[in-house]
């Protein structure tokens, strides 16, 4: 099974559903503590001795979110939501605050493991917790914190030069597509046709989710930390 | 004599056409414009009308009738709706071209009596249609002014008949001398013109006023109009506020026991297929299945009521497909799992997604082909990056006994449902996975290839 080595944390305000769940990750070689509230969590100031943390978002005091963003301040460990929150919010605000991944309950013992493993594979293959980015302009490469690059061609490492320098907020189609020298006429996708292509290029090469989010009719903008050297 | 007649009718005309003018410029209203031109010509008409007798050209003889003959058109335009003015356009301009027809047939003889009848007939015509212009304008209707409008123009049609008929007999005849008609001629012309011109005027008040009155009515429908939106609106806000209370009730209070039950039944599985107690482990896993059945029932309620939400609040993030896909088929129990094959390339693929949607979406497309698939027959799911559409399809296929049994039916609406009555569901899985599909912008297909039932879920990226 997984690592027996991996040390797991569970917060759960529903002690019953976290001693099943401790029960079952304890039967597959976890070694697994549960805590009721964010607040004895932060009290037992054990946040360093664990590998993986198993997260519900509507914790009493110190709502899921919030201990998200504490722990990925100074652990780069594997966070995993189970949440019964089903509105997009609830993904959204797990996600920015730094969780690997999010399971909406009622979840199976087995999808949990399944999601571990899945993290588990993405922090082995380099940069555990958030992943970032450097576009080194003289290399013509995007350089992901995992160690993997992507080379780029002239009109990729423009495109995403314009991308990182106009930040989250992003940048329209037109000037876009004007910048790197794309036509747009009509109903061309020749532009979404290219951020398709480095999408792809990137995620193969780095195997880590491209940093480039569609603003729907919009545009596109950079998601995530990424820096220009 | 003639100077004198002139003077009086110039005068009032000029008078009538100021106050005209006046209100014109006043209110702005079209048909007031209309009469203004046409007392402009009258007035002019008026000039060549008390000409000397003896003294009249041929530009005279084709000008008068002319003038008088665009006089009462323009009235008629200013009464009359357009639609109206459109249809009798030919017999008015037949009734000019006759006119001028009429005074060159009779040129230089102008005072052929037959002619000059005929002359005024034409004349009665035109100021028939005026009459029969003002009952057919609904939005004048028949009030005071118009009646009196209407009576002048009737009185009119008499003088300019009874004209007629004296120029045959009038002065060689038994009725009058030449200065007896235009006399009475002129009289009748100034009458009527007077009374037309007051009827007119009070047309325009009364059409004003009721303008007026309907805009009061209006406004206060409008207003009444606003206040039950207003009403309904609240109401709406409040069934909303209810549902989400309920949706709240059954997130929280339903499905988290639902949860936890579920969790308990996991661990006893995880018991008893370590102790080895086959006859308990299916009856648990019957129980714990038909707990999953009912949380997918919820989740999908729970969507479906809040889709409309969900457009307006959409964040999707970078996901791994296959890893969604296969958490999803882990939602089913071992035998219906094992029934699923997930395909996918090795190289790493991800979408831009909702993960909680798209897991809802692929849950529902699996159970469908689980349910509906021959016992123990395999579920293949291929994921693959469609590079031309520039998206992921998901390819849900199974072997069906007779899968053309969708043709002609929209499976993807709400509360359609299989062939088969044995096979429970409430119609709603395809339906949300076809929803959810939109949402991403993909789309949600299905076709039957070589005897297997095949559901294409495409996201575009």
């Amino acid at each position: 099974m997984a690592a027996d080595t991996q040390r797991l944390c569970i917060i759960d305000d529903d002690k019953d559903y976290g001693e099943f769940l401790a029960d079952f990750l304890r039967s597959q070689g976890f070694d697994v503590d549960l805590f009721t509230s964010g607040a004895d969590f932060i009290r037992d100031g054990t946040a360093d001795r664990y590998d993986f943390f198993l997260i519900d978002l509507g914790l009493p005091g110190i709502d899921g979110v919030d201990l998200i963003i504490l722990l990925r301040a100074k652990s780069r460990a594997g966070i995993i939501i189970i949440s019964g929150r089903m509105g997009p919010d609830a993904f959204n605000s797990g996600l920015s605050a730094g969780a690997d991944m999010f399971l909406n309950k009622p979840v199976r013992f087995d999808q949990v493991l399944q999601a571990i493993k899945t993290v588990s594979r993405r922090i082995t293959t380099g940069d555990g917790g958030q992943t970032s980015w450097t576009l080194s302009v003289r290399a013509s490469e995007l350089k992901c914190s995992n160690g993997l690059a992507a080379q780029l061609t002239a009109l990729e490492l423009r495109m995403l030069q314009l991308l990182a320098e106009a930040g989250e907020g992003g940048i329209d189609r037109m000037s876009l597509s004007a910048n790197v020298s794309i036509q747009e006429t009509g109903s061309s996708r020749n532009l979404d046709a290219a951020v398709f292509r480095l999408r792809k290029k990137i995620e193969q090469a780095t195997q880590r989710p491209a940093p480039i989010r569609t603003l729907h009719a919009i545009g596109y903008s950079i998601t995530g930390q990424v820096s220009i050297d | 004599m003639y100077n004198q007649v002139w003077m009086v009718h110039f005068w009032l005309l000029l008078a009538v056409a100021s106050t005209i003018a006046a209100l014109w410029l006043l209110t702005g209203k079209r048909s007031l414009k209309y009469w203004f031109l046409s007392d402009i010509v009258a007035l002019a008409s008026l000039t060549l009308f008390y000409n000397d007798p003896e003294n009249r050209s041929i530009i005279h003889l084709i000008a008068f009738p002319l003038f008088s003959w665009l006089m009462i058109y323009l009235r008629l335009v200013a009464v009359a709706q357009q639609e109206f003015v459109q249809s009798i356009q030919r017999y008015a301009f037949g009734c000019a071209a006759g006119l001028i027809a009429i005074r060159l047939a009779i040129y230089p003889n102008v005072d052929s009596p037959s002619l000059l009848a005929a002359n005024s007939f034409l004349f009665s015509i035109l100021a028939i249609m005026m009459l029969v212009a003002i009952l057919r304008n609904k939005e004048w209707g028949v009030t005071f002014g118009s009646i009196l409008v209407m009576l002048s123009t009737f009185i009119y049609v008499l003088v300019s008949l009874f004209r007629g008929v004296s120029m045959i007999y009038g002065p060689t005849g038994i009725f009058m001398n030449t200065q007896t008609i235009y006399l009475s001629g002129s009289t009748g012309i100034i009458v009527t013109a007077v009374a037309a011109h007051l009827g007119f005027i009070i047309m325009v008040f009364e059409k004003m006023h009721r303008s007026q009155m309907l805009s009061v009515a209006q406004i206060a429908r409008e207003a009444a109009g606003r206040e039950q939106a207003e009403k309904r609106e609240l109401e709406i806000q409040r069934v909303s506020e209810e549902q989400k209370a309920l949706i709240e009730v059954l997130t929280h209070e339903v499905r988290q026991p639902l949860n936890n039950a579920s969790a308990a039944l996991q661990s006893i599985t995880h018991e008893l297929a370590v102790d080895k107690a086959p006859r308990h482990l299916e009856a648990v896993l019957r129980a714990q299945s038909v707990i999953e059945n009912v949380s997918t029932a919820l989740s999908n309620a729970l969507i479906a009521a809040t889709i409309l939400e969900r457009q307006q609040k959409f964040y999707p993030a970078r996901c791994e497909p296959v890893a969604i896909a296969e958490i999803v088929a882990l939602d089913f129990n071992s035998p219906d799992r094992k029934r699923i094959r997930i395909v996918a390339a090795n190289a790493p693929l991800f979408i831009t997604v909702d993960p909680i949607l798209m897991r809802i979406a692929l849950r529902n497309l699996f159970d469908n082909a689980l349910r509906y698939g021959l016992a123990d027959s395999e579920v293949l799911v291929e994921i693959y990056e469609d590079e031309a559409r520039m998206g992921v399809v998901f390819n849900i296929s199974n072997e069906e006994t007779d899968p053309t049994w969708s043709d002609g039916v929209d499976i993807f609406a709400r509360r359609v449902r299989g062939a088969s009555p044995k096979i429970s569901g409430s119609g709603m899985g395809l339906y949300i996975a076809a929803e959810i599909a939109k949402l991403h912008k993909g789309s949600l297909t299905t076709h039957v290839a070589g005897g297997h039932r095949v559901f294409c879920l495409f996201l575009g990226d």
